[in-house]
């Protein structure tokens, strides 16, 4: 699938297929303008309102066909078993809400998804499975858009990026994006730490780090170096 | 200081799940405590039982030298206040100014008290602009600004806030400790809020930290992120600034935590 979005510069066409995009946007109208136009489901945590009493009937008057095997995929991923779907709505705790919610949406079948601040509210173990999830996703042709407060996870696990105040910046590889330091500060957006503190130590040190995504790959770097 | 909590030998099931497990723990007057919890780990189960709302199968708690029981139910529940995740649900009236009036209506507080009660709490926690709008016209942020406001009304010692600052960003977040602080030192109310963000809990008195239904550390936030690993382990998220000091320190390239990325490449290579 390829998406043309339009930045200020240029009118940029991008094969999508199988990839993550990270959205970071100074102007919340442009996430709104990109789900209308698109039709993309959005996955929003906070949406806590269910109307079904189980989870099974919430996700059958969510979606008129859900994909059962694909909830059962899910559901895997999750480390749920099929118990999780006779569960009462009342006795999931948050973040059991938040995997039915993804899990209603997911199983649409609809193949172009957006995770609006992905990774909120989430510690490490479920972080993690979130991954695991936004990967399956990948693998089996789907387009995932998210957003999320914490550049650091724009930068970490997109393969393209979306830069936006009012209009569309610009729209790349999520390498080219955010390692490209002072064309983020000129627009005000806000800059990964390990990218930062590479464009830093040259600029200010004349110390010349990898770009990296990972703390433990810039150690062994700044090891070198100091 | 005294203690305005105590609990002792806390023992929490739920389902024949042990979610808690003869915890033992004090939160000091006028100050604020966070429980660092992994998500699902009982969180609001016992925030829930701290108010009376749901029962515990073992043990003391104590709240401004009352003890929660079935006799002193009444007196122990004016001593309190709790503001629960799920905060849609915790409204009652239409609009921010009788949902903050509510509460002190209800205890038969005078007109001319009401007035004065309020005035300090607005301008404390700076809602004057928020009076007139109806509840559905209000952020989330802005939903639990008037929720603390109206909890705090009947003039509590302690506040349990169970995971509400899970949906905020990092500036809301930030917004919501000072409001603790301002609860501390403005009103003399002690606050203990739920987490599972380490995040959150940066500038915060005293943090507990429980795994598996048990207490693992009990200390200042810069006593227990120098035990990152384990707080890895257990499954914390370590924010990228500690992360990276911490290792940096490991290799002996730095004596400190670094916050400012500035202030460490300076650091680094003075």
């Amino acid at each position: 699938m390829e998406i043309i979005l339009k930045s200020s510069s240029t009118n940029k066409k991008i094969n999508v297929d199988n990839s993550i995009i990270s959205i970071q946007t100074l102007d919340k109208k442009i996430i709104n303008n990109l789900v209308n136009d698109y039709g993309i489901i959005q996955i929003d945590y906070c949406d806590n309102y269910f109307i079904g009493e189980t989870v099974l009937e919430e996700i059958n008057l969510y979606n008129k066909y859900p994909n059962i095997s694909l909830v059962s995929e899910l559901l895997k991923i999750f480390n749920l078993d099929d118990k999780f779907l006779d569960r009462s709505i009342s006795s999931l705790s948050l973040t059991e809400k938040i995997y039915l919610n993804i899990i209603r949406n997911i199983s649409s079948d609809e193949k172009i998804i957006f995770f609006k601040n992905i990774f909120l509210g989430l510690d490490l173990k479920n972080i993690k499975m979130i991954i695991k999830l936004i990967n399956f996703l990948k693998e089996n042709s789907y387009i995932i858009f998210y957003c999320s407060d914490d550049v650091n996870n724009l930068y970490k696990y997109s393969d393209f990026s979306i830069v936006a105040n009012k209009n569309i910046i610009e729209f790349d590889k999520t390498d080219s994006i955010y390692t490209n330091v002072e064309f983020l500060i000129e627009y005000d957006f806000d800059i990964p730490t390990l990218s930062y503190i590479t464009y830093k130590a040259y600029k200010e040190k004349n110390v010349k780090l990898f770009y990296s995504k990972d703390v433990r790959d810039i150690i062994k770097d700044i090891y070198k170096h100091v | 200081m005294g203690n305005i909590m105590d609990i002792f030998d806390l023992s929490i099931k739920r389902n024949e799940k042990t979610l808690f497990s003869n915890i033992s723990f004090s939160v000091l007057e006028n100050s604020t405590t966070a429980i660092l919890c992994p998500n699902n780990s009982g969180k609001t189960s016992l925030i829930r039982t701290l108010s009376g709302i749901d029962y515990h199968n073992n043990g003391k708690i104590i709240v401004n030298k009352i003890i929660l029981n079935k006799n002193n139910f009444s007196n122990y529940i004016l001593s309190i206040s709790t503001i629960l995740e799920d905060i849609d649900n915790q409204f009652v009236c239409y609009n921010v100014e009788d949902e903050l009036r509510y509460p002190l209506e209800n205890l038969k507080f005078s007109k001319r008290e009401i007035n004065k009660i309020l005035s300090k709490i607005i301008t404390n926690l700076k809602l004057k602009k928020l009076l007139d709008k109806k509840i559905s016209e209000l952020s989330y942020l802005e939903k639990i600004k008037v929720l603390i406001a109206a909890s705090i009304s009947h003039s509590p010692k302690i506040i349990f806030v169970d995971d509400i600052l899970r949906f905020l960003n990092y500036y809301e977040k930030k917004d919501v400790i000072k409001i603790f602080k301002i609860l501390n030192e403005q009103f003399n109310i002690a606050v203990l809020f739920t987490t599972s963000d380490l995040n959150d809990v940066i500038d915060v008195d005293d943090v507990i930290v429980i795994n598996d239904g048990k207490i693992v550390m009990h200390d200042s936030f810069y006593k227990i992120i120098l035990r990152d690993n384990e707080l890895s382990k257990i499954g914390f998220s370590i924010p990228i600034m500690i992360d990276l000091s911490r290792k940096l320190q490991f290799y002996n390239l730095v004596d400190n935590i670094y916050f400012d990325a500035d202030k460490l490449v300076n650091n680094l290579w003075k």
